[in-house]
């Protein structure tokens, strides 16, 4: 297994991947917006041009989701469905959930706890 | 970056007080105004989850005025009111004001524009009690309103 981590130290903000095989976990810690959003997807891409074809995205120390951020989300989920993979979420907090509902987001993303 | 509050700071009416914040209109300032909408939100007993929907709401509508990727050049400039008549907003409520440069057209490398903003417009309307933007051909302003839904 491999574990890389890369973070924006100024805002608290922090993405760890985690491969194993095809599977990559992918944790984010802090506030996803349209200032860090960018370093998610760097990560996402890069996840994703290394073969994996399952991604856990660990929403668990994330604290806050924007249209942004949701935009990449929706990003990864699509490059994985088209190569037959697939991106789920786990234990993304109340907030985001709601954010999720209000969106509609929620009935094309799985959730894990 | 700088920042006032009324009425000495910047004339306010006595009616209610003022919070001016201008920074430059890059993404990385979005996070000042999500704090200082929740700090003011938590001075008129705004629940946590009616401070997240405000953050959230707020977010979205300063990222009309900052856009993605680099930001744009100039300012954006965000009044926080807080009537003290709380009759004439239908409550205890917060008023957020906000000016920013037009930006570029620019492709979102992650979604088709129109879908983020398909997005955006779904979280506002949820969230926001009363929103307003529009467009002159160098400024983007936004008017919100959100109002404290629990009693104290």
């Amino acid at each position: 297994m491999r574990v890389d981590e890369s973070s924006i130290p100024t805002v608290d903000f922090a993405v760890t991947t985690e491969v194993d095989n095809r599977t990559c976990i992918v944790s984010v810690q802090g506030e996803l917006d349209v200032y860090t959003a960018p370093l998610l997807r760097e990560r996402l891409h890069e996840v994703l041009a290394q073969g994996a074809s399952k991604v856990v995205l660990d929403l668990h120390g994330m604290t806050f989701i924007d249209s942004t951020g949701l935009g990449v989300v929706i990003g990864a989920l699509k490059r994985l469905r088209e190569s037959d993979g697939d991106l789920v979420l786990r234990a993304p907090s109340r907030s985001t959930r709601k954010v999720l509902d209000i969106t509609g987001l929620r009935e094309i993303l799985e959730i894990i706890d | 970056m700088s920042a006032g509050v009324g009425p000495e700071a910047n004339g306010a009416s006595a009616d209610e007080d003022h919070i001016r914040l201008t920074v430059p209109a890059r993404p990385e300032y979005v996070r000042l105004a999500r704090l200082t909408a929740s700090s003011l939100a938590a001075r008129l007993g705004f629940t946590y989850d009616e401070i997240e929907d405000l953050r959230l709401a707020v977010d979205e509508l300063c990222f009309l005025l900052v856009g993605p990727g680099q930001g744009r050049d100039g300012i954006v400039s965000l009044t926080f009111s807080t009537p003290h008549d709380h009759d004439l907003v239908g409550g205890p409520a917060l008023v957020i004001v906000g000016e920013g440069p037009v930006g570029p057209q620019r492709p979102h490398p992650d979604s088709h524009p129109q879908e983020l903003g398909e997005l955006r417009e779904l979280i506002l309307t949820a969230l926001a009690d009363e929103y307003t933007v529009s467009r002159t051909s160098d400024t983007v302003q936004f008017r919100m309103v959100t109002r404290r839904r629990s009693r104290t």
